[in-house]
């Protein structure tokens, strides 16, 4: 099975140079059902790789671009008068599919943002008086650009904390814009295939469930996510003031399943320390809400995390 | 000034003349004087009565002296009678003549012929639908009257039979402080308005207002009462001189004297200090370095400003480790899982594989000693710095 992987990772390079960090993320969320928020300024290929993505999946895929004029229904669909049978009828909105990528997100109000995040947590919709479950697999790939832009709506702490992993989504490096550049010219970016199907997806969450994780790794992942809510607990007085609120049991829940998926990208049978510590960054970054003390010294999530890496000690 | 037989004759005679009714085509008109040779600024009655002859049409008058600068005139009365196709018109009104010699009085009267029906459209219409009368303007060209008019004696300031009335509210005061004064005329006849009632004087200044004219006009001529407000005000004492004026009443050719005494005032110096107005007394001149206090105020806290702005203090920490930090850190440890820790805190996937060999060799004892990985570690470091 890792060799799907493999070959999944070659047919995405098809379509993306670089940005590996973004696709793992995006295998991890997709392996554990987990739900990607891509952080990045526009033009890094994120849409691109989603759709390449559901590509090589041969998953239904669906983009909804967010603006400040969208409304819930644009999203979730509505009860439309059909004058034909004279009644009322259900028209599905793209939320009804495999893969959806929610482009800029950031972009429209709260309202919309609160449809999309309750369907992604309930991954069941209401349409009037009726009731539709949204079809396994329901992946939602959001992106956003940095709350710094002019014209975004920043994401609620409660909804941002549903996504498992945000991915920042950096440049390319100069080999690798380069390499772009060349095949943006002679349009030479290659077609990607689908090489994956549902069951092979399925047939993957199996062998992932198999994924070992010692006990001990169990309770690092505890007093990782214990550390940002009572840092001074752990021997961190001082992050104690550069916190507001600390990470979710979620946070525990999503940490655990993607150090497995990671592993099992890595072709282990079992969880190490290292795995945990190249997810952890992802799932926890936009769940610890900072302090003023620490929004005014410039302080950001990632050193809090990289302190509480240092500080709580590896098994 | 007595009347002599003969103009007493003439008098009569104009008056009689006057009376006499003269037909004008449609009406007939008939003015009537008090008196044909008044003095100047003396009451004449002139009285018009209008009489339609003509009762096949419907007459309207409009009458008015005409306005000079030989006499003034206030229209009394006017009475009409509204009888079918017979108007008439009984105008009185009251005119003082205003220069010497022999003056025309001079009139504007426009008769309008209409009919009944044109009466009867201009009355159907209604607030939001006026008509107006139809009709028509014959202009008719009145003979003027003529009046004698004789000189006031010389030296008159006053023409009727007035009575003087003054008030001093007080007559000590301090120095420039006002001393009211008021001054009544109160009698018939041609509204005594002077200029100047008290005439200038060096000794002290006058203040005045616009005097109150109240007048009730009649037959018997303008009963009048004017009110002259005044202040008085000088530096020192002074002495308000006798002020008389002559009045003349044409009714008994009389003259006569109104007179306000001779007055005493007393002014006092008041105390420099005690005065509102300093500018007659100011304080003695000083220098005056407050803006030399105001400039270093300026200065410091520009200074301030610029400090504050400059301080260290103020500036947020540099959040920025130096390049060579973490590795530094690695170098420094020891411990292989401290290591790993460290790796992984660093967030760089550069260092991925260096961390999956430090993990095998924490954890299975196989793979490079921490001398190679480190090596491998300062490797990646340079080359970042590079």
């Amino acid at each position: 099975m890792n060799q799907k992987i493999e070959k999944l990772k070659k047919e995405l390079g098809k379509a993306v140079i670089g940005q590996e960090q973004m696709v793992e993320g995006l295998l991890i969320g997709l392996l554990s059902e987990g739900h990607i928020l891509l952080e990045g300024v526009p033009g890094l290929a994120k849409t691109t790789t989603v759709n390449a993505l559901s590509k090589a999946l041969g998953l239904d895929f669906k983009r909804i671009q967010f603006t400040p004029d969208l409304l819930p229904s644009d999203i979730i669909g509505a009860e439309i008068y059909d004058p034909k049978n004279n009644s009322f009828r259900i028209k599905k909105g793209p939320l009804f599919t495999n893969l959806l990528l929610a482009d800029e997100i950031n972009r429209a109000p709260s309202k919309v943002q609160s449809a999309l995040l309750e369907v992604m947590q309930e991954r069941q919709v209401t349409i009037g008086d009726e009731s539709f479950t949204i079809e396994e697999p329901f992946l939602v790939m959001a992106t956003q650009n940095p709350i710094e832009q002019e014209g975004v709506y920043a994401l609620p702490e409660a909804q941002l904390d549903r996504f498992m992993m945000k991915l920042l989504v950096k440049h390319n490096s100069e080999e690798e814009e380069l390499e772009i550049m060349r095949k943006a010219a002679t349009k030479s970016f290659g077609e990607v295939s689908t090489i994956f199907t549902a069951e092979d997806l399925q047939a993957v969450k199996e062998e992932l469930a198999k994924i070992h994780i010692d006990a001990q790794l169990e309770r690092y992942i505890v007093q990782i996510i214990a550390s940002t809510r009572d840092p001074g607990k752990f021997g961190m007085k001082t992050l104690g003031s550069s916190i507001m609120y600390g990470a979710s049991p979620r946070a525990s829940i999503d940490l655990f399943k993607a150090a497995k998926a990671k592993a099992f990208l890595e072709g282990n049978d079992f969880v190490s320390p290292a795995d945990i510590g190249f997810v952890v960054h992802d799932v926890l970054r936009h769940r610890i809400v900072l302090s003023y003390e620490a929004r005014a010294q410039g302080i950001g999530t990632d050193e809090i995390i990289a302190t509480i890496i240092k500080t709580i000690p590896i098994p | 000034m007595k009347k002599s037989p003969g103009s007493i004759v003439l008098r009569l005679l104009l008056v009689i003349v006057g009376i006499t009714a003269v037909n004008a085509g449609d009406f007939t008109y008939k003015f009537a004087l008090s008196d044909t040779t008044p003095y100047l600024k003396e009451a004449v009655v002139m009285k018009l009565d209008l009489e339609q002859t003509d009762h096949s049409k419907v007459l309207l008058f409009k009458f008015s002296p005409k306005k000079s600068e030989a006499y003034e005139f206030y229209r009394l009365d006017m009475k009409e009678e509204d009888a079918y196709h017979a108007a008439k018109i009984h105008y009185t009104y009251l005119i003082y003549p205003k220069r010497i010699g022999e003056i025309d009085i001079t009139f504007d009267l426009i008769e309008m012929v209409t009919t009944d029906e044109k009466v009867a459209y201009s009355f159907s219409g209604d607030r939001d639908n006026v008509r107006g009368l139809n009709k028509k303007d014959i202009p008719i060209d009145l003979p003027p009257l003529k009046l004698h008019v004789k000189p006031l004696p010389k030296g008159t300031q006053i023409v009727g039979d007035f009575k003087l009335d003054y008030t001093i509210k007080k007559e000590r005061a301090s120095a420039y402080e006002p001393l009211p004064l008021t001054i009544t005329l109160k009698g018939v006849g041609y509204p005594p308005v002077l200029d100047q009632i008290i005439p200038p004087n060096k000794d002290f200044s006058i203040f005045s207002e616009k005097p109150i004219v109240r007048t009730v006009r009649s037959e018997k001529g303008s009963r009048c009462t004017v009110t002259y407000p005044l202040a008085l005000s000088a530096q020192k004492s002074f002495t308000l001189p006798e002020i008389k004026l002559k009045t003349f009443d044409p009714k008994t050719e009389k003259q006569n004297s109104l007179t306000i005494p001779k007055k005493q005032f007393t002014v006092t110096q008041p105390e420099p200090g005690t005065l509102v107005d300093k500018i007659d007394s100011p304080k003695p001149l000083q220098s005056d370095w407050g803006w030399l206090g105001t400039l270093l105020g300026y200065l410091v806290a520009f200074v301030a400003g610029f400090l504050s702005a400059k301080s260290i203090k103020w500036r947020p920490e540099k959040k920025v480790k130096p390049e060579n930090a973490l590795k530094a850190e690695i170098m420094a440890t020891s411990d292989p899982k401290k290591l790993l820790a460290l790796l992984i805190a660093a967030d760089d996937r550069r260092y991925e594989s260096i961390i999956r060999k430090l993990e095998k060799s924490i954890y299975s004892k196989r793979g490079p000693s921490l001398k190679q990985i480190k090596s491998e570690i300062d490797k990646i470091a340079s080359e970042e710095t590079l």
